[in-house]
């Protein structure tokens, strides 16, 4: 490949007008979503040792050092897909998205032999990697967005409630095939992300409303679809939010747990060597997984929390703010969908960590421990960087996503 | 141009409304945050601070039982109990170290499919069962068993925890199938009540049966949460075992140093899986057995021989000290409640705050509990009190509360005296063994002549004397024979030998306070006494012996003279006998009438003012206060009954501890002193306000009794040919004042055969060196004659009492 080509990869247009200089902006918001990512990463990194490490004396634990490479591997893959101008992965979205569902499929295939899918909790959701553990649901997040933004680019079908079936569909098959793992925590983040495409590529609110709302008086008859401990957990959240104690040692015992650990850290949270010592004492479960908020919590205090909440609306407002910067129809979607993957997955990991929601098993985004995860939350910051960096297009280039 | 961010475009008011949404879930979620840790906060912490809080309970030892003279009967011995972790003995461990192992070493694991793993796996598992046996081999290396009996031992834990698993867990799957129909409206009643009915005999446990019934109802997943929750595993399935338990010392520092080594290949592992040494504690008699010397020259003519035999008498004093046992009921704990409750100078004692207030003796698994005697009635006292650790796992000094041990109790017995005279009541030294002198004639069939005796020469008696310190009311010694080694290696071992050997003797009973029989002719100087006090009889009064109490029915109420030589006293004596000489010829006539003249009420407040029917305070099982009445009413007793206990007969029975604190509160001029076990128990005197003259007219027919050639107490003709006889008591320099009784006594059977019949054998007596100092009360069952049989025991007892430095 001659430079002259990574120049038309890196502009999006092969031939014609423009120069690099004209296609990148070094100014831009994305940078905002770029420190949170950062700032959280190693927040995460600090909070995984405490999760793992009983004391502070010591060597610093195995799962941080393999979350630093997972790090590293991430900022990584984001700086390859800085690379080719956004554009360029409407291309590869479709057969992304094929590959993503045939490992979905893969993974529920029957017989498969536990070498290489192997059930955790119960969900056959990883592949067995040998190195690493991979779990298909996280990039086909971002297979799934980029397909969606490709197929709303030019389209207005969706203004119309008719028109609505053909995304939906696009993310059911994902869903449904996350859902029988089972891993519903992962599978529900699917929809919030989908709406706020379609919100962005100018489908009707009241189309929108109108679906939630069937949604929810529907609701109450998947009920019986739902596996027992799913069935228990909302049970438990109920409970639980109704100020009851009852499952505190035993279905709600990781809920209670994770509250408590909050709230121990008080305003300003427990030194280093305290904080190591109640996570242990407490024997949180996955503290150093779905649970990290409450280690966080407890060692920086409602500050710390406060300020980690507050990294993720940077991160939300870079994100959306390059979306509002970005003139490409496919940018927009593509970047309003990441974006609401990351919220939603960090707002609904954060609601069941202090007993606002019941326990899905999501991760908190960047912080959490594990490969994947670490992975897709940084492609999305890549691809949103991405989008951050390309200057806007000459006005010639219209599409039915601009609403203006 | 546009401008670059229009916010009047609907796109940006939408991105503008997906900002908001996301704001507003963050600030929910800060606002929980904050609710949890500003105001729940300090709550919450404390919550979570008490999870640092690591507490260590340290064992402690149990108090000890002395006797008067401080030799400890009973201590606590710390000790180690060797165990293996469950999960060792089934093999469980090795398969699961062999699949971590497996997993960890393999470079190609990910590449394997499963069977290749499960290879893998099995080919490991003989590398890990060798580790496990590495523990059992040092077991038996330290203790000295062989590895064969290990292994047994091991076997065996594994099969009893296997069938109590099996219980669990039809009793769980039994609970979880009711909860779970309860779900489905069914209710337990009903369920069981069909359950009860179904005729499927293959369906041997309740939770088939319920299955059964519930059929489809029971959807699949139902089936495999109902199957988690019996599955759980039970605490004995992961918890160390005892295999070899109360190692001495050494051999448990060893094992223990032994088991914290690790692996030389694998350091993750123990060098000895499974392997733990427990802190545990057996209870120790030292004085349990004893060697007595006895001086075989002293005895009476018949049983002398030369020189000292050494007997040596197993299980002294068993009967009162009691015994323990390793394992808590639920009443222990709820009885350790009711007590922490009842009585503030043990809640003071034993009840520490630690969060919440806990009460350091209370109950655990393992623990000794008092089972039987002082240890059972003294166990408050003796528990001990654990100590605490508690460390803080945050750092910060631990807090350490020093166990105490449980108080000591000291007896008032004297367990050489005790040991001496239950020697003394062995069979082999004769004397309480059938003997051609003793006059033992009941035979099988009364009435034939020629039908076997019941007891032929030689035949064990079982027997019972007792000791009363007159000046304290201390008892000195309980003897109850048979008394049987702890260990049970007294006992026969055929089992058909073995039951009718405890049918016969009933070894578990202790004769000297907790079996009650008529006390017979010794009950007549207290009967005198009694009718003094009620003014019914005068210093001096003569009483003629007429042979029979009613002049027209000469074969009913005779008197023994009478009835065996066919004479009066009157006519033996050539007078009417006063007190003194009643006492000394143990006239019945005289005695009859006492109890006539006393009548219903005034024979039950005689014995009742002895101690009789009352509560005697001892802290002891299966203390007997006596009898009074018919069916123990004394309300019940009539006229002709007060007539028979005038003789100490018919309705009226007591113990050996009564007999002899009737004579030392006589001894004391009417003050009674109850008798007491417990040194440290006050004295519990009360006054029966006897005049001095009756009292000493007491004495003096008791003195006559046993000093008077004519005496029923004095000597024993023991060689019929020659008409040899011997003095019964015959201990230099010592004073004994004394009364014989003989008590008529149900047969005894066996399995409907009489195996024993005739009368209880009594003997009570004072004595000292110049006044008395001690009363004695010896009884043998079924012995016949009081003088013959239980006079000369009397004897051998002063002459313990003597050898131990008491006259």
């Amino acid at each position: 490949m001659t430079l002259r080509h990574l120049e038309s990869v890196v502009r999006g247009s092969f031939g014609g007008f423009g120069s690099l200089r004209q296609t990148l902006t070094l100014a831009n918001a994305a940078w905002l979503t770029v420190i949170a990512s950062i700032a959280l990463s190693l927040l995460g990194l600090y909070a995984i040792d405490i999760a793992e490490r009983p004391t502070p004396v010591g060597r610093v634990s195995g799962t941080s050092i393999r979350q630093s490479v997972f790090l590293v591997v991430g900022i990584v893959a984001a700086c390859v897909v800085l690379v080719p101008h956004y554009r360029l992965f409407r291309f590869v979205a479709w057969p992304g998205y094929l590959v993503c569902v045939g490992l979905l499929v893969f993974l529920l295939i029957p017989f498969v032999p536990e070498s290489i899918v192997a059930p955790r909790n119960g969900a056959r959701g990883w592949i067995d990697l040998g190195v690493a553990d991979f779990q298909p649901a996280e990039v086909t997040k971002i297979a799934f967005v980029l397909v969606v933004a490709g197929y709303l680019r030019y389209r207005r079908e969706h203004r119309e409630l008719g028109g609505l079936i053909a995304p939906g569909l696009i993310a059911a098959v994902p869903v449904g095939l996350i859902t029988v793992q089972p891993d519903l925590g992962s599978a529900s983040l699917f929809v919030p992300s989908l709406f706020a495409m379609l919100l962005a590529a100018g489908a009707r609110l009241r189309h929108l409303v109108l679906i939630v709302i069937v949604a929810m008086l529907a609701a109450p008859a998947s009920w019986p679809l739902l596996k027992p401990h799913q069935q228990r957990r909302f049970v438990a959240i109920v409970q639980q939010l109704r100020g009851s104690d009852d499952g505190a040692q035993d279905i709600n015992f990781q809920s209670f747990t994770a509250q408590r650990l909050v709230g121990a850290g008080g305003a300003l949270g427990v030194p280093d060597a305290k904080a190591r010592a109640l996570v242990r004492a407490n024997r949180l479960p996955e503290a150093h997984n779905d649970m990290i908020f409450a280690v966080i919590t407890l060692r920086f205090g409602l500050i710390g929390g406060a300020l980690t909440l507050l990294l993720y609306m940077l991160w939300t407002v870079g994100a959306l703010a390059t979306a509002a910067a970005c003139q490409d129809p496919f940018g927009r979607v593509m970047t309003v969908g990441l974006t609401l993957f990351v919220a939603v997955q960090a707002l609904t990991n954060i609601g069941m960590t202090v007993g606002l929601l019941p326990i899905i098993g999501v991760t908190m985004p960047f912080v959490s421990y594990g490969g994947s995860s670490m992975l897709t939350s940084w492609l999305m910051t890549g691809l949103i960087l991405n989008a951050g960096l390309r200057r806007r297009e000459s006005p010639l280039v219209r599409g039915a996503g601009d609403l203006s | 141009m546009r401008r670059m961010i229009d916010i009047r475009s609907a796109y940006i008011r939408r991105l503008l409304l997906v900002t908001a949404a996301v704001a507003l879930g963050l600030a929910a979620l800060g606002m929980q945050a904050a609710r949890l840790t500003l105001i729940e906060g300090d709550r919450l912490l404390a919550q979570a601070e008490s999870k640092l809080v690591r507490e260590t309970w340290t064992p402690t030892i149990r108090g000890r039982i002395r006797d008067r003279k401080g030799r400890v009967l009973a201590y606590d011995r710390p000790s180690f109990d060797v165990a293996i972790d469950y999960r060792v003995i089934t093999g469980e461990w090795a398969e699961r170290e062999a699949a971590r192992w497996a997993r960890r070493s393999s470079d190609d694991w990910s590449e394997l499919s499963g069977p290749q793993r499960r290879e893998l796996i099995e080919s490991l598992i003989p590398e890990f069962q060798r580790r496990a046996l590495r523990t059992r081999q040092a077991i038996a290396d330290a203790t000295g068993l062989s590895v064969a009996e290990v292994d047994a031992r091991c076997l065996a834990v594994r099969d009893e925890v296997a069938r109590l698993a099996e219980t669990v867990r039809a009793i769980r799957a039994r609970n979880e199938l009711y909860e779970y129909a309860g779900n489905l409206g069914y209710t337990r009643d009903e369920l069981a009540t069909r359950a009860s009915r179904i005729d499927r005999p293959d369906l041997m446990t309740d939770a088939a049966r319920l299955r059964y019934i519930l059929a489809e109802e029971v959807t699949v997943d139902a089936e495999d949460e109902i199957a988690d929750a019996v599955d759980r595993p039970l605490r004995e399935e992961v918890m160390p075992h005892v295999i070899v338990p109360a190692v001495a010392d050494d051999i448990g520092f060893v094992l223990r140093r032994e088991a914290a080594r690790r692996d030389p290949e694998i350091a993750r592992l123990p060098m000895y899986p499974g392997l733990r040494v427990l802190d545990s504690g057996d209870r120790v008699y030292p004085l349990d057995s004893v060697a007595v010397g006895i001086d075989r020259s002293v005895f009476p003519p018949p049983l002398r021989a030369e020189g000292e035999r050494t007997v040596t008498v197993n299980g002294v004093a068993r009967h009162v000290l009691g015994s323990v046992r390793r394992g808590i009921f639920a009443e222990d704990v709820d009885r350790r409640a009711e007590a922490i409750d009842a009585d503030a100078d043990l809640r003071e004692r034993s009840v520490v705050r630690v969060g919440a207030p806990r009460d350091r003796g209370r109950y655990v698994a393992g623990d000794i509990v008092g089972s039987a005697g002082i240890e059972r009635s003294m166990e408050d006292r003796m528990r001990g009190l654990r100590g605490l650790r508690v460390d803080r796992l945050g750092g910060g000094e631990p807090r350490v509360l020093e166990p105490s041990p449980g108080r000591d109790v000291t007896l008032t017995l004297d367990i050489m005296l005790q040991a001496r005279i239950q020697a003394l009541l062995q069979p082999e030294l004769g004397f309480a063994s059938v003997q051609p002198w003793h006059g033992q004639g009941e035979r099988a069939d009364p009435a034939d002549p020629t039908s076997p005796l019941l007891m032929p020469e030689g035949t064990r008696m079982d027997a019972a004397a007792v000791v009363i310190d007159i000046a304290s009311g201390d008892l000195l010694a309980m003897v109850s024979t048979p008394t049987l080694a702890r260990d049970g290696s007294d006992l026969p071992r055929a089992p058909e030998a073995r039951r009718r050997f405890l049918a016969l003797h009933r070894p578990q009973i202790d004769r000297s306070v907790g079996f009650p029989i008529p006390p017979g002719s010794i009950a007549k100087a207290l009967v005198l006494c009694a009718a003094h006090r009620a003014g019914v009889y005068q210093p001096g009064e003569r009483i003629s012996c007429t042979g029979h109490l009613y002049e027209n029915d000469p074969d009913a109420l005779r008197c023994w003279i009478y009835k065996q030589f066919g004479t009066t006293h009157d006519a033996d004596l050539g007078a009417a006998p006063d007190s003194a000489e009643a006492l000394k010829v143990s006239c019945n006539i005289f005695f009859y009438t006492l109890g006539r003249r006393l009548g219903a009420d005034g024979i039950a407040d005689a014995y009742r003012s002895f101690g009789v029917g009352e509560d005697l305070g001892l802290p002891l099982r299966g203390v007997v206060g006596g009898w009074l009445g018919p069916g123990n009413n004394p309300e019940m007793i009539s006229e002709g009954d007060a007539i028979q206990m005038g003789i100490g007969q018919g309705t009226v029975a007591w113990t050996p501890v009564h007999a002899a604190d009737s004579l030392a509160t006589i001894a004391r001029g009417g003050v009674r002193l109850r008798p007491r076990l417990l040194a440290d128990d006050p004295p519990v005197a009360s006054d029966l306000s006897l005049e001095p003259t009756i009292a000493r007219s007491a004495l003096r027919g008791l003195d006559l009794a046993v000093n008077d050639p004519r005496g029923t107490a004095h000597s024993i003709e023991y060689d019929a040919a020659t008409g040899q006889r011997f003095n019964i008591f015959d201990v230099e320099g010592v004073k004994v004042w004394g009364k014989t009784g003989t008590a008529t006594a149900p047969p005894l059977t066996i399995d409907g055969e009489i195996v024993r019949r005739g009368d209880h054998s009594w003997f009570v007596l004072l004595c000292g060196r110049e006044r008395p100092e001690f009363a004695v009360a010896v009884v043998a069952e079924y012995g016949g004659s009081g003088g013959r049989v239980s006079g000369p025991i009397a004897n051998q007892v002063i002459r313990a009492l003597v050898d131990e430095g008491y006259l």
